[in-house]
């Protein structure tokens, strides 16, 4: 338990570190750092009921989906603004590494391992995100139209 | 290579305010802007159709992937208009991003003239505390360190990562100087950034070098860019995925021969 809020508390310096690099608006730091600690904490948790390193990561994409998109209709920003830096501590980028490492050291069994790994995560990641953001667009579009009808 | 967007179209020459050409060659600047700033493809798309929808124009057609732009459509005299932009590198500035989302949305709803509409991109925005040197410090040492403690390294590794992620930030500056390509530029920051991890390591500041390295590495590595690429190509927008997803490929193999470098001088992994 110590381990995960120590993780938790990583994501969180991690976010806001990056998000002054990526030249974030000062008020919405602290979003941006709850969001990664909040992701790993959905996927730490989801660590408890499944072994599959794919639903795990889609469960903690969704969380922090979610997490960004409802905090981007509070404060009124785009959404990828939280995503971002919310993802960030998850994105396979270490065995992404690892991969090209071992490609270049010619070792093909490391290759192997780390690219499958990459590959599961990323798409993973990537299907818990297109389940929120594309539900959030519809439901976005509705409210729209009914909006435009109520105006015109 | 970075391409400077200070020669926006300038709308002296237009023939009225609502010249079609001017309003085409305006959205695009906003797509181009917003493709650089690190927008994501969908999005771009869907706010440049949005504005062009709003002047009223049939048969629009957007098509944008990360490195093209390309508008076509037809005005209200049935007139066809069709112009497209070569977008250079991208970056990630959220705070352009945020008042380039704001001006499409006013654009969207109120519709205004070509002078109306280019003062509000030319409208200079104030430095953002961000650019100024103390906190781009603080920025790169806080992301190295804040990804140690995540990856279970002591606080001793987390120091040495933090340390290391500044000798990053310096790269950074080098490298917008040089204007060298994104592969290029990866590998030499990662080829500093791997001999200021062994470095440190070797006085002695922190007890795990694969920690210490791996938490940099995740400053450089584009693993956001292959997410993004994939949640891309399962939207739909499948040439645009595939771009980012082989540069991130790409990079991320500049990355790997930047770090065996210093790992081979020194003798194999520690």
């Amino acid at each position: 338990m110590t381990k995960v809020l120590i993780e938790m508390f990583g994501a969180f310096i991690a976010g806001i570190g990056f998000s002054i690099i990526y030249n974030t608006r000062g008020k919405r730091l602290i979003w941006c750092g709850l969001n990664g600690a909040l992701a790993w904490g959905a996927c730490c948790a989801a660590a408890v009921f499944t072994d599959s390193i794919f639903v795990q990561y889609m469960i903690a994409a969704a969380a922090g989906t979610l997490f960004s998109e409802i905090v981007a209709r509070l404060t009124k920003a785009p959404a990828t603004i939280y995503l971002i830096p919310g993802l960030l501590p998850m994105v396979p980028g270490g065995s992404l590494y690892y991969t090209t490492y071992a490609l270049v050291t010619s070792n093909e069994a490391d290759a192997a391992f780390f690219g499958k790994q990459t590959a599961v995560c990323a798409f993973g990641l990537a299907v818990g995100l297109v389940i929120i953001s594309v539900g959030m667009y519809y439901i976005n579009e509705v409210l729209l139209r009914k909006h435009q009808r109520e105006h015109s | 290579m970075l391409k400077k967007i200070a020669t926006r179209v300038d709308p002296k020459f237009a023939k009225n305010d609502y010249d079609p050409s001017y309003i085409l060659a305006l959205v695009l600047d906003v797509g181009e802007e917003m493709i650089l700033v690190g927008a994501e493809v969908s999005r771009v798309e869907d706010s440049m159709s949005r504005m062009l929808e709003a002047y009223g124009y049939h048969k629009i057609n957007v098509f944008c992937i990360s490195e093209y732009v390309s508008i076509s459509f037809m005005d209200t005299q049935g007139k066809t208009f069709t112009q497209s932009r070569r977008v250079f590198g991208s970056t990630n500035d959220f705070l352009r991003f945020e008042e380039l989302n704001s001006i499409s949305r006013t654009v969207s709803a109120t519709k205004p003239t070509v002078k109306e509409f280019w003062e509000m991109l030319e409208k200079n925005t104030p430095n953002s505390y961000a650019q100024t040197i103390p906190m781009q410090i603080f920025a790169y040492f806080t992301g190295g360190f804040g990804f140690c403690l995540f990856f279970n390294g002591t606080l001793g590794d987390s120091v040495a990562a933090g340390l290391a992620a500044l000798v990053l930030m310096v790269a950074s500056k080098f490298s917008k100087i040089q204007n060298s390509n994104k592969m290029v530029y990866a590998a030499f920051a990662a080829f500093l950034g791997g001999w200021s991890a062994l470095i440190l390591y070797h006085f002695g500041l922190g007890v795990h070098l694969d920690k210490i390295m791996i938490s940099d590495i995740m400053l450089l590595v584009p693993g956001m860019a292959l997410t993004i690429s994939i949640r891309d190509m399962l939207t739909g927008d499948i040439i645009a995925g595939l771009l980012r997803f082989l540069e991130a490929i790409m990079v991320a193999g500049a990355l790997a021969i930047g770090y065996a470098i210093p790992i081979y001088i020194w003798g194999g992994m520690v």
